[in-house]
């Protein structure tokens, strides 16, 4: 495995989960023959038994660049959307995001207390 | 037997006097009632007091007429001075009369505001009151008192009683939608909200309860990660209600969720403009730089951070050297009177009220304390009785009786309370967007450093891709010389129906590998 595979796997699995396949950006055509690691894994017991099927061709082109705290490419997951619409993003960044509103839903709470 | 007559005469002559004085009385009583039927208030309430003044009544004559008082002061809309006469006749423990004064006094809570009125009645109920008053009231305050201790599951077991019991409580809804976030369960506080909006489905979009509950809703989707489903409801905040402009904001962190980032600008912009200027606005303006980066539009960003720095590191000094001095009531009022006086004022008046604007507290940052909650009931509810006060000198300032000194202890014990627990509640929250805008500035500062990192990173691309110009670059920038990559559909001002309009044209600048 080259420094490249390496690297999409380990982008894949903080991404996307185990089940999730990601490769570099590579010629399409090339990409068809190596079929994805995870997806073969998950069905080698149903592979011995008949011929492997494909796995549906998702729509894989991430890298991660450890340097530079960045995510490239797109992935056809819903989680993905942020990413997708970006192209590129950080995926460590030193502010915070919002992750909810309580404290405003409690500023406003006695405008509801009427009888 | 000289002696015993001579006792017999005495004995009589008392029993006629007493008799001759309780009927002198209950005519007083009926003509106060008679009064009262007839409207004329200010007549019922003087005769009331009159008789409640006096000790010549049994005690349920006495509770009658103080009853009657408060019943007579509420239809004058003396709401604050009704509640005196109504908690004598509970103390009183009046078999006949206790009860209807609750009731009387949870209304009185209710016009003021006042949760304080509320908890006393609380405190006075009975199991055997419980049928009669709302069950659900008190196990909502249970609910209450649970929440503020942090118990959450006991909090929602009351909760669960109280809606039980009443259904259409809208504030024991409101509240288990809140404990249920708190526990980040976010389904059940969906649903509780979806009850709770349903309760409103005949109301008008500017209704202010109907706004908060769609915007607590787009809250509890948001926290859920159902970042469509939330911005569908912001989306549905009418412009002209007051929860609008906090949804801005939020629909803006939303858009950045979903990848959105025009879409988050467009919406950010709106809060940028005249007409929300004298808005404490932080979060915004970091949001704001936070989305500019997102799109390598690094020159915007750094314009963003400046304005950040340029309205709020100020504020915070005069925050700070606010919190570092000691601060009398009187100062802490006149700031609350002074920013009052802007809020009251309307169109021009407003801007010449602002020019001559003598806080020591900036505007914007005074305005966002009296809506934060822990003031925004106390404030409501002295402005209630400061103009009760004007009221009662009004209906009685010319009679010459007793009711009139009564009514100005009342009004003058009543606004003094107000106005030491206003100076130290405007303290605290001063105290706390100072600690805000620190949070903000800190979040500022990480942006500009991720700003530096993103220049950084996007120079080095732009070396390895041969110094490419990209698409964005080539464009007619008129437009954003003028305006900044803004564009709305109006010219000139910024009136109501235009704001939400702003479209954000600017590209999306970063250098693709």
């Amino acid at each position: 495995m080259n420094k490249n595979n390496l690297i999409v796997s380990l982008a894949v699995s903080v991404l996307v989960g185990s089940a999730a396949v990601a490769q570099t950006k590579r010629n399409p055509a090339q990409e068809a023959p190596a079929a994805p690691a995870a997806s073969a894994s998950a069905n080698s017991s149903t592979a011995a038994k008949a011929p492997a099927k494909k796995a549906p061709a998702a729509k894989k082109n991430i890298k991660i660049d450890f340097e530079n705290e960045t995510v490239t490419g797109t992935y056809d997951v819903p989680d993905a959307s942020f990413i997708n619409s970006r192209k590129m993003i950080k995926y460590k960044e030193l502010f915070n995001k919002r992750t909810n509103f309580i404290d405003e839903i409690d500023a406003n709470k006695g405008l509801f207390n009427e009888y | 037997m000289i002696m015993k007559k001579y006792f017999l005469v005495i004995a009589f002559f008392v029993m006629s006097l007493t008799g001759s004085f309780a009927g002198a009385n209950i005519a007083q009583l009926k003509q106060g009632v008679k009064y009262y039927q007839q409207g004329n208030y200010v007549a019922a309430a003087m005769t009331f007091h009159q008789i409640s003044n006096g000790n010549d009544f049994k005690d349920d004559l006495l509770d009658q007429a103080n009853y009657y008082l408060g019943l007579s002061l509420y239809n004058l809309k003396l709401y604050q001075a009704s509640s005196y006469p109504m908690v004598k006749v509970i103390r009183s423990n009046s078999k006949k009369y206790k009860s209807k004064a609750m009731e009387k006094l949870i209304e009185i809570s209710n016009r003021l505001g006042d949760q304080h009125i509320l908890d006393y009645v609380m405190s006075k109920m009975q199991i055997s009151d419980l049928e009669k008053l709302a069950v659900d009231v008190y196990y909502f305050k249970l609910a209450s008192v649970s929440y503020d201790k942090g118990l959450l599951d006991q909090s929602i077991g009351y909760l669960k009683k109280s809606i039980e019991k009443n259904p259409n409580n809208e504030s024991s809804l409101n509240l288990l939608g809140l404990v249920n976030l708190k526990k980040n369960e976010t389904q059940p506080a969906i649903d509780a909200y979806q009850k709770l909006l349903a309760l409103y489905a005949k109301k008008p979009n500017y209704n202010t309860k109907k706004g908060y509950t769609v915007l607590n809703l787009a809250r509890a989707y948001y926290q859920a990660k159902s970042f469509d489903d939330a911005a569908e409801y912001y989306r549905g905040i009418s412009k002209d209600n007051s929860a609008y402009r906090e949804s801005l904001t939020e629909l803006g962190w939303t858009y950045l969720q979903i990848g959105k980032v025009k879409s988050a600008l467009s919406v950010i912009q709106t809060l940028h403009t005249p007409y929300y200027e004298n808005y404490f606005e932080p979060e915004s303006l970091v949001l704001r730089a936070i989305l500019l980066n997102y799109m390598c539009q690094f020159d915007e960003a750094e314009k963003a951070v400046k304005a950040f720095n340029d309205n709020y590191e100020n504020t915070l000094e005069v925050l700070n050297n606010w919190s570092s001095q000691t601060i009398t009531v009187a100062d802490a009022i006149a700031e609350i009177n002074f920013a009052t006086e802007v809020l009251k004022s309307d169109g021009p008046t407003t801007a010449a009220a602002l020019n001559t604007y003598r806080g020591k507290i900036p505007f914007k940052v005074t305005r966002s304390v009296l809506k934060d909650y822990r003031m925004k009931g106390l404030y409501d509810t002295y402005l209630l009785v400061r103009d009760e006060q004007k009221s009662s000198k009004r209906l009685f300032g010319g009679q010459q009786t007793l009711l009139n000194p009564f009514l100005d202890k009342i009004y003058a014990g009543r606004l003094n309370y107000f106005k030491n627990q206003l100076a130290t509640k405007y303290n605290q929250v001063i105290a706390s967007l100072e600690k805000n805008i620190q949070y903000y500035n800190q979040q500022i500062k990480f942006v500009n450093y991720e700003i530096l990192e993103a220049k950084k990173s996007q120079l080095r691309l732009r070396i390895a891709n041969n110094e490419k110009v990209s698409a964005a670059e080539e464009q007619n920038r008129n437009f954003y010389i003028k305006n900044g990559y803004r564009y709305w559909p109006f010219q000139g001002e910024f009136w109501i129906d235009e704001i939400g309009n702003y479209q954000y044209l600017g590209e999306n600048r970063c250098e693709q590998e």
